[in-house]
């Protein structure tokens, strides 16, 4: 292999990857960059065997091949070099020779044949949609991600993408977020997968500008695209609990509160509540919402009411504050609404009124009070 | 049966140890495969090199009784560098220093420990699996697989593959996990992942905790015969006699007649055979030098010239007692020898000669001077060889023996 | 071969009866380690023979002279020529003696041992006997035998001990050591016999002279004056197994062991079960490495025991180990009152809460409410694993910038508070264990856990070992919070959890607690704690939590308000404490 290409090209192409090289491995080859040229086309990857990512740049290719570059040797040097054209190649016995302005440098490799497999996305169908809603989308629903290793499919976003829709729900099993988007089309096969958090908090940070940003789904990973530069992680393996079931439909007590007045209301008993079990405790009557704390531990105790709009039964019911406000959080409308069934039964919580093309539900189990 | 080695390559050769072998290929592909196994066995009889040779066979892509050395994800296997399987052993706890660049040092001298290992296994599955205390990793003794180690491993099983249909766990020494890894280590094994496997390898069964070894299927691997292990010592050019007194010794331990051959054994047991000669005789002249030269050499730990005392015992036993060609005598060409003291003593008593031999080494282990154990032995030998036959006796003694 | 007919002759009968003697050395070397058991046996001798007074008097550490004088029964020519032979004690005539054995020494392998390594001189004579005997013996050989006039009584004098093993000669330790080793052996007959009258001379020096007393006068005597103040006595009896002794306050508790007294009928004994039962009943007050004082007096029927198991007899078999660790267990546990606890405690009390209890305050603090306002909540999405790096704005108040921060959080695992008398350093997973612990002990009472339903019932199998410890603990499980629905089959659905506990791992919880519960069984915690301690072990939050100021401030509040703070219920230390003083003295701050 080949080819020559500016210091600056080619480094800022490699340092994107250079947070994917692991520092110390097990696997030698796994710190190394993949280089793959083909015509004038440079693919370099890198991956921890969890996330993989892949950039393309422009070269003057000369000779077609592929090779691992040592990474940390080889962008240290890069970076050192002054801003010239440099000439790479890499020889059949697998050394690597930059050469640049008289500058010779020849760098010990491991063998190309060792690396892991890169999976290929070339027949996969991409969703496009705009990174702003991507984001949007990820930081609503990233609060109710459990940390339960036991539970590793808990420990992850599930996506659900159909022809219609893209779908993603989180839960810990105290809290639920579900929230699906209308986009605008496509065309691949409809698909499930559980998608580990970090994966989706690095998708997050892909999506920093105004473009689009395409997404792969595939049986074993999920890719994320935006510019050159495409993102491949592995999924989680399991099934995703049955999340529809535990959404309940005839939740006929219907509580709408002023959000802000609510929230403040909220945050106040919250300081006042055992740090520890954070209980609260609602007193829902026709046209207001007592929220009661006390702390025996401690000593502290605190009452004040809300208004609010309410058809059903009176209720007493127990929450864990920081659950109530991480959702509340999560509401842009003026009000929320809150559909309740028993005092230990999932609520359901909503904004007024939908984003366009958006939907948004999330669960609150309450805490039974003794 | 059949003793050619199931894998072609020459360069990862498993020993003997042909049923285990077959077995857990035929419940692979029986589609009986356990998600746990626990490989569980003496040290040096092949565990790490079954649960490698296993590993690989879970990974080929082919459905043959061995990895087919054809299929990508054998060839990356070969190197134990595929990106499925995942091998864990145990470290030195390296212990932490005020600098924090002495711990990135210490971390970084670690992780090469662990490639270099690594790499000397797919060279030679027997190598040891522990990282030695190493001064320039300023550790303490404890090797120990951390809660770390698990967690991340844990965290890896849950996610797909990489690119085989499976992904393997081949974790060696498992009883060195403390509590608090065999605890998180459990949670996998309740409800391995679909597409996960773990073998485990240990000498020290015991020393798991029982809920973590219910959930394993028990593999036992015993010592390995001593024609395997000669032959195999043979083939990697040791001298016969050599080979063969190496393999007696090592109690089925690849690793031990290793280094047994490595030694020179045959000088040692031609220093037995002066001291039972001296012992016979208790001659104060010639006992001193005889038990200076028993327990004086360097190259072997002090059991080994015990043991050879015993296989002379167990040798004298097998010999009266077998009317056949006595194959297996671990003198070998020393049978003169052999049936010289069976005819000259005819009542010998072997059992109770093997028993002060143990005896002897008790009284060593208790802090008694070398000289004073020795001389001990040397008087208890004497009687346990009982009385010295007539001439007439021995001479008929000795000719039936010879016939026989 | 022929070599061997021809010398055979000259050279074995001379090595034969080395070879003897040998065999006695030998056997005497697993019953004569050193000086002290020498000491130790004579010693025994002497109470067997009703002795009320023992002097002792030891020369160069016991290797010159050991030398045991009682005013006892004294002995007869026949019995002091038999108590020479091996395996010929009047003690036990018959084996199923064994099974009654209320005397010290019964093995009779003592002496002849003892003999064949020493020169001994023995004068004995019998009570009411006209004369005596003084016998002498070289390395087992009666050397001089003589009749004497003699008050009732035995001396025994033990010379040159090892003089023909200079193998067992070389593993004497120093002097020093040695000493000490004896001088173990005296004050654990002497506190075991505090009604016989004792003296102990070495090198011509009298080092104790010990009064018939009782017990405390006896820790007095012994230890120093109020020595016996800082000790709680013991008196308890339960299943045929009766208790008595003393147990030392926290203050006396040493980084080295040494001063664990245990006696069983009388007989000092070693018992890996027992020092476990002291130190699990003590585990709140004994800080890692910490060994406390005891010297605790066990009564129990000899055919409950096995004594006859290591040739020292001191380590001792129980035909029923729960009943009599049960027993000593909980006559510690019963005399742990406030007087064991209060004075260790006051000492790491936040300044705050030491405040309110001390005079005259040396170090200003904040006043609680100060710490508390304007604080918002964290809220527990700041743990999400996806959270970004944006913060709502209004999560940090700009005010709370001015507070003085109270705790800090070091390498996600260690608190470091401002207390009156320095510093205190808190193992968070340690301190929660505490705290946690003890509410659960509490619940069991009062349910102070409320119970979070689950939106996603978490199904249970259990195999049948487990099933049975679950059906054990199934009711005080639902009075810590959870709700578990039976499915039949050992299979059961878990629809709510203890609320507040969110930093843990639910689904595992259970199991996990049903292990602890085994393991604290097994190490005899009783049925409640065994299942508070599992429950907080694994309730708890671990290193490597990040902690919220509040909730930092919480877990140290709760913390001080337990019962034991200053240890997790296995018994490790939950807080360092580093004082004023040592800070000064560490930065070389002389004043």
């Amino acid at each position: 292999m080949k080819f020559q290409a500016s210091q600056s090209s080619l480094f800022s192409a490699f340092q994107t990857l250079a947070t994917i090289i692991p520092t110390k491995s097990p696997m030698p080859v796994l710190m190394h960059f993949l280089v793959q040229l083909t015509g004038k086309k440079l693919v370099v990857t890198a991956t921890d065997l969890e996330i993989s990512m892949e950039t393309q740049l422009e070269v003057s290719g000369e000779e077609d091949g592929k090779a691992l570059f040592p990474a940390r040797k080889y962008l240290e040097l890069l970076r050192e070099l002054p801003d010239v054209p440099i000439h790479v190649e890499a020889a059949d016995n697998g050394r690597i020779t930059l050469t640049a302005e008289g500058k010779n440098y020849n760098l010990a490799s491991e063998n190309v044949q060792n690396y892991p497999k890169v999976p290929s996305l070339e027949k996969v169908e991409p969703l496009r949609l705009s990174q702003s809603q991507l984001r949007r989308m990820i930081s609503k629903c990233s609060f109710a991600v459990s940390r339960d290793e036991l539970r590793p499919q808990l420990t992850g976003v599930y996506a659900k993408v159909s022809a219609q829709e893209l779908r993603f729900v989180t839960t810990d099993g105290h809290r639920l977020v579900k929230i699906g988007y209308q986009h605008n089309g496509y065309k691949g096969a409809a698909l499930e997968s559980i998608v580990p958090a970090k994966a989706m908090q690095n998708a997050a940070r892909l999506c920093e500008r105004e473009g689009d940003i395409e997404m792969f789904f595939t049986d074993k990973q999920i890719a994320f695209r935006v510019g050159p530069t495409t993102m491949i992680t592995k999924l989680i393996e399991g099934r995703y609990p049955n999340y529809e079931a535990v959404i309940p439909s005839d939740n006929k007590n219907k509580l709408t509160l002023d959000l802000d007045q609510f929230q403040a209301a909220v945050r106040r008993a919250a300081i006042v509540s055992n740090e520890i079990s954070r209980q609260i405790r609602l007193k829902i009557s026709a046209d207001n919402v007592e929220i009661l704390v006390e702390d025996i531990e401690q000593g502290n105790e605190g009452r004040e009411s809300v208004s609010c709009s309410y058809a059903g039964e009176p209720m007493d019911i127990g929450y864990n504050a920081a659950y109530v406000l991480d959702v509340l959080k999560q509401i842009d409308t003026g009000e929320v609404v809150l559909d309740l069934g028993t005092p230990t039964s999932a609520g359901i919580v909503k904004p007024t009124e939908q984003e366009e093309k958006e939907d948004l539900l999330m669960l609150i189990m309450p805490v039974r009070l003794n | 049966m059949a003793k050619k080695p199931l894998t072609k390559s020459g360069s990862f050769p498993v020993i003997g140890q042909m049923r285990i072998r077959r077995l857990l290929a035929q419940s692979l592909r029986a589609g009986r495969a356990a998600h746990a196994y626990l490989l569980v066995g003496p040290g040096g009889v092949g565990k790490t090199a079954v649960a490698l040779e296993f590993a690989r066979l879970l990974l080929c892509s082919g459905d043959g009784d061995q990895p087919c050395e054809q299929c990508d994800d054998c060839r990356i296997s070969r190197t134990l560098q595929h990106p499925d399987l995942r091998i864990v052993f145990p470290l030195p706890a390296v212990k932490k220093s005020s600098s924090s660049d002495d711990d990135d040092n210490a971390a970084d001298a670690l992780s090469e420990e662990i490639a270099a290992t690594i790499t000397r296994l797919t060279r030679d599955p027997y190598a040891a699996t522990e990282i030695e205390k190493k001064s320039a990793v300023g550790s303490t003794a404890l090797q120990l697989i951390k809660i770390g180690e698990i967690r991340s491993i844990l965290h890896s099983a849950m996610l797909k593959p990489y690119q085989a249909a499976r992904k393997v766990f081949v974790i060696c020494h498992a009883d060195t996990m403390n509590d608090s890894a065999q605890n998180a280590f459990l949670k996998v094994l309740e409800e391995p992942p679909e597409a996960g496997y773990f073998l485990l390898t240990t000498e020290r069964e015991q020393m798991l905790r029982p809920t973590v070894r219910s959930r394993c299927q028990r593999i036992p691997l015993f010592p390995l015969p001593a024609e395997d292990l000669a032959k195999a010592l043979a083939e990697s050019g040791v001298e016969d006699a050599a080979a063969n007194l190496s393999a007696q010794l090592s109690g089925g331990s690849v690793t031990r007649a290793r280094e047994l051959a490595k030694g020179d054994v045959r000088a040692l047991q031609a220093c037995v055979i002066d001291f039972l000669k001296a012992s016979a005789t208790c001659d104060p002249f010639k006992l001193p030098a005889a038990a200076d030269a028993l327990l004086g050499g360097e190259s072997f730990p002090q059991h080994v010239a015990f043991d050879l005392l015993k296989l002379f015992f167990r040798d004298l036993s097998v010999r009266r007692s077998a009317s056949a060609q006595a194959s297996g005598l671990t003198f070998g060409e020393s049978e003169a020898i052999v049936d010289g003291v069976l005819s000259a003593f005819p009542d010998v008593d072997s059992d109770a000669a093997a028993r002060a031999v143990d005896e002897c080494a008790g009284h060593l282990a208790r802090g008694y001077t070398e000289t004073f154990a020795l001389y001990t032995l040397a008087i208890r030998l004497r009687e346990c060889l009982g009385p010295r036959a007539s001439t007439k006796h021995s001479s008929t003694r000795s000719t039936h023996a010879s016939h026989a | 071969m022929t070599s061997v007919a021809s010398s055979e002759r000259n050279s074995l009968p001379k090595i034969r009866i080395l070879a003897e003697n040998v065999v006695n050395q030998i056997a005497a070397g697993e019953v004569v380690e050193r000086a002290a058991s020498v000491l130790k046996e004579l010693v025994e001798n002497s109470l067997d023979a009703g002795a009320t007074r023992v002097q002792i008097v030891l020369k160069g550490s016991g290797r010159s002279l050991i030398q045991v004088v009682d005013d006892g029964c004294g002995m007869s020519r026949d019995d002091l020529l038999l108590a020479f032979e091996r395996h010929a004690t009047s003690k036990l005539a018959r084996a199923e003696d064994l099974q009654t054995v209320k005397t010290l020494g019964f093995r009779g392998e003592a002496l002849p041992s003892i003999a064949s390594v020493s020169f001994i001189e023995v004068r004995s004579a019998a009570t009411g006997a006209a004369s005596g005997t003084l016998l002498r013996l070289e390395a087992g050989r009666i050397a001089h035998d003589e009749p004497i006039a003699s008050n009732a009584g035995t001396s025994m004098a033990v010379h040159s001990l090892f003089f023909n093993t200079p193998a067992r000669a070389r593993f004497l330790k120093s002097a020093a050591t040695e000493l000490a080793h004896l001088i173990r052996i005296f004050k654990q007959y002497a506190l075991a016999y505090p009604e016989i009258a004792w003296t102990l001379t070495h090198d011509d020096a009298l080092e104790y002279n010990l009064p018939p007393a009782d017990l405390s006068t006896r820790l007095n005597d012994l230890f120093g004056a109020g020595f016996s103040d800082k000790t709680a006595s013991l008196q308890f009896e339960a299943g045929g197994v009766v208790v008595s002794g003393v147990v030392g306050l926290p203050e006396l508790n040493k980084k080295s062991r040494g001063n664990q007294y245990l006696f069983l009928n009388c007989r000092p004994v070693q018992s890996a079960l027992l020092h476990s039962a002291v130190r699990s009943a003590l585990r709140e007050l004994l800080e890692e490495g910490e060994w406390p004082f005891y010297a605790v007096f066990l009564e129990i029927a000899p055919s409950e025991l096995d004594v006859n198991v290591h040739p020292a007899k001191l380590e001792v078999k129980f035909a029923d180990e729960q009943r009599v660790h049960g027993a000593l267990y909980r006559a510690i546990r019963s005399v742990l009152t406030e007087r064991f606890v209060q004075d260790s405690r006051l000492a790491v009390l936040p300044s705050d809460a030491a405040e309110r209890s001390s005079e005259n305050p040396s170090v200003a603090v904040p006043q609680r409410s100060d710490l508390f306002s304007r604080q918002t909540v964290a809220s527990s999405g700041d743990m999400s694993p996806l959270t970004s790096g944006a913060r709502a704005p209004d999560a940090l108040s700009s005010e709370q910038g001015l507070l003085r921060p109270a705790i800090f959080q070091v390498h996600g695992k260690h608190l470091i508070a401002q207390i009156q008398s320095g510093i205190a350093i808190v193992d968070q997973h340690a301190a929660h264990e505490r705290v946690l612990f003890e509410k659960a002990i509490r619940s069991f009472d009062e349910r102070s856990f409320h119970a979070q339903q689950l939106l996603f019932p978490m199904l249970l199998e259990l195999d049948p070992e487990m099933d049975a410890l679950f059906v054990e603990v199934r009711d005080d499980l639902a009075k810590l919070g959870f709700q578990i629905r039976d499915f039949g089959q050992r299979t059961y659905s878990v629809e709510a959890v203890p609320a507040g506990l969110r930093r843990v791992s639910e689904s595992g919880m259970i199991r996990a607690m049903l292990e602890e519960y085994r393991e604290f069984r097994r190490a005899r915690f009783e049925p409640l704690e065994a299942l508070a301690a599992g429950f907080a072990c694994h309730a708890a939050i671990r290193a490597g939590d990040l902690l919220t100021a509040d909730e930092m401030t919480a877990l140290m509040n709760e913390l001080f308000a337990t019962r034991f703070p200053l240890t997790c219920p296995h018994g490790r230390p939950t807080v360092i404490h580093v004082t004023l003083s040592e800070l000064d003295r560490r930065f070389k701050r002389t004043e």
